[in-house]
């Protein structure tokens, strides 16, 4: 999708750390979790970005910093080119009628004392969509009809229902605001793989319809494979590729990102017998990072310039960037398997 | 197949009584684990694959009860033995692993005491023999720096080594049988491909039979010789895995194998969705019935019982194995 206008969401070079104090033999230690280190981003308006990476990569972060539930300390979000950070309150609050967030976990992201109408209604209430008790329960009933619960759930408390529906119930309460930007923050990767595929389709449906911006955030490749046109992964709190969707799957130029879809498991290998196969290591812990480029450790590639200089973030191809010192090795172990 | 079956269950049924009615959520079901072989147990959330597991391992608990069938570990049936008994072998003949293991290791204590106390309720070994048995099994299960991080509390260690540490301390007493219920659930995919490449180690030096429940039918496939597809608490479909997943009989299993999602090939305009298990309970007949684009008129009023299609191959449809293959989408 081709668009010269303003990106509709910009990141630029976000840092953010979180303060912690550990007790250590020399008393409480003032430490630093390094959760987002310099991420640039440009969004498009109407595309679906998969942004991909273990747990403690930093996504969610950049997720809470996207809608201003955190504040960088280095960088700024744009959002239709205003610096988010430089808002006005009513500006700010328009802001979070059009960036959307669905969080991870479905069961404490309702309240188990009111409805899962009511949810949905005070979305409406809040910001002013529609006026009036009568209307705002049938807008409520439609939007529940629209992703697939169906409006006899509006009288339900959230017990009632499974992951999979409270995460449609999430959605629904979601769409209420007429939103530009819908971010889901690992919360398709937690359910069933048929709850999963329910949501995945609503989306895609959506998309055009209502001509929807997406932020899917996953650990899981398989979520963002049918759905993403663009693809952001991220490791320790940087990102280390970015490509199309058919590109980053069929010909990654980082050795994470292979490393990532090789640890999919797969029908295809398991008819050939082929087993499992992992990447060596734990994710380092972000408060104590190791020096140079962060996946050396775990990496089959790394040399000595990898372990003493952190790789930059390139454009190496058109619409491809990558951070690695020996990407195009990437590129030649493809045509060897 | 020359392999000696390590538990043999046959017809086993498990009935939850609540207020809202009895759901029988394992409803006649019977499988073979042999010694060497991994079997997979897949099926969607629902269908009853817990509640085998807990069924094995004698831990169901009102309002849930075993009304009938014989779980036989080893010759002996479980459904019959005694309490006392039944706990000498939980944690040594049979090891178990549950999905997030968090919950089930206790937050007070490190964890070298909570392999110590697996080794040592066992058998009669002094607390430094233990303590070793306790390194060699965290070194096993792939844990770095064993000796130190037997000082460590749960929390202290990573979800993925949580899950290991739970591993070790079902195969600590070297069972005969592991029953693992989808121990990688809870873990980022880079995670669980960590802990099933080990857990692929762990078999080529262990004879213990292996019954590994999933939802992840293409986990499964990379690591069960043999498969079982169970929907509404029965099986529908049983055999070796690359006939089950290369050539599924039943219907079900059939969309079950297209819903997986693969990252190779085409991308997809639309995924495909299946049929939930829950409250399937009370239907006579085929437990697929209303999904089924094949279904005929005895489908909804008698109850397909297991047939073999192919030598060592049995589905429960009343296909015949030409019809099947004539009726393939």
């Amino acid at each position: 999708m081709t668009n010269n206008e303003t990106p509709i969401l910009e990141i630029v070079d976000a840092h953010k750390y979180y303060d912690l104090k550990t007790l250590t033999a020399f008393g409480r230690v003032r430490e630093k979790v390094k959760a987002v280190r310099g991420v640039s981003l440009k969004l498009v308006q109407g595309e679906a970005l998969g942004l991909v990476g273990e747990s403690g990569c930093g996504k969610s972060t950049l997720a809470r910093l996207i809608v201003k539930l955190e504040t960088p300390h280095q960088g700024t979000v744009f959002f239709r080119g205003q610096d988010v950070f430089k808002m006005s309150p009513k500006e700010t609050k328009e802001t979070h009628r059009r960036i959307q967030l669905i969080f991870q976990n479905p069961f404490s992201s309702l309240s188990p004392a009111m409805t899962i109408g009511e949810h949905v209604a005070d979305a409406l209430t809040i910001h002013n969509i529609v006026r009036g008790k009568a209307a705002i329960e049938e807008r409520a009933k439609q939007l529940l009809d629209t992703v697939g619960i169906g409006r006899e759930v509006y009288g339900n408390y959230p017990s009632l229902s499974s992951a999979g529906d409270l995460q449609l119930a999430n959605i629904a309460r979601a769409l209420a605001t007429n939103p530009d930007i819908l971010i889901s923050d690992e919360g398709i990767s937690v359910l069933d793989a048929s709850e999963q595929a329910k949501i995945l389709n609503l989306l895609k449906d959506l998309q055009d319809e209502l001509k929807l911006t997406y932020i899917i955030i996953t650990h899981d490749l398989s979520v963002v494979r049918h759905i993403c046109d663009r693809l952001v992964v991220m490791y320790l709190g940087k990102v280390m590729e970015i490509g199309d969707n058919a590109s980053v799957f069929s010909a990654p130029i980082n050795p994470y990102t292979k490393a990532l879809i090789e640890s999919v498991p797969s029908v295809a290998k398991g008819l050939r017998d082929i087993r499992m196969t992992a990447m060596k290591g734990e994710v380092p812990s972000p408060i104590h990072l190791p020096p140079g480029c962060t996946f050396a450790p775990r990496c089959d590639l790394a040399t000595d310039a990898c372990r003493q200089t952190e790789p930059e973030l390139i454009e190496v191809m058109p619409g491809r960037s990558t951070a690695c010192h020996h990407w195009e090795q990437v590129t030649r172990m493809h045509a060897t398997s | 197949m020359s392999n000696e079956t390590v538990l043999d269950v046959r017809e086993l049924r498990t009935y939850y009584y609540t207020v809202t009615g009895t759901h029988k959520v394992v409803d006649g079901f019977s499988f073979q684990v042999r010694k060497g072989r991994v079997l997979g147990l897949a099926g969607p959330g629902g269908s009853g694959k817990t509640t085998v597991a807990a069924s094995v391992m004698r831990l169901i608990q009102p309002p849930g009860k075993i009304v009938g069938g014989e779980i036989y570990f080893k010759g002996k049936d479980l459904v019959k033995m005694p309490e006392r008994e039944l706990a000498k072998l939980r944690g040594s003949e049979i090891g178990m692993v549950f999905q997030d293991a968090s919950s089930y290791m206790d937050p007070l204590y490190v964890i070298g005491d909570q392999l110590m106390e697996t080794v040592q309720a066992h058998a009669q070994v002094t607390n430094e023999q233990a303590r070793q048995r306790g390194i060699e099994l965290l070194s096993l299960v792939g844990i770095p720096d064993a000796a130190d991080r037997m000082k460590n509390y749960p929390h202290q260690f990573s979800g993925g080594m949580q899950q290991r540490a739970l591993i070790a301390m079902a195969i600590a007493n070297n069972p005969s049988l592991i029953i693992l219920d989808d121990p990688t659930r809870s873990l980022d995919v880079t995670i669980q491909a960590q802990v099933m490449q080990m857990l692929d180690r762990l078999r080529e030096k262990t004879e213990a039979g292996i019954l590994l429940i999933s939802s992840n039918v293409a986990l499964m496939s990379q690591f069960a010789d043999d498969m079982l597809i169970m929907f509404g608490g029965r099986c529908i479909e049983m055999g070796p895995k690359n006939v089950v997943i290369g050539r599924p009989h039943h219907p079900h299993t059939k969309s079950l194998i297209e819903a997986i999602p693969v990252l190779e090939g085409e991308r997809l305009e639309r995924l495909k969705v299946l049929v939930e298990s829950r409250g399937l309970w009370e239907r006579s007949g085929c437990v697929w019935y209303s999904a089924c684009p094949f279904r005929m008129d005895r489908c909804a009023v008698e109850v397909p019982e297991l047939v073999e299609v192919e030598e060592g191959h049995y589905s429960a449809c009343f296909l015949g194995v030409g019809e099947a293959k004539k009726a393939a989408p």
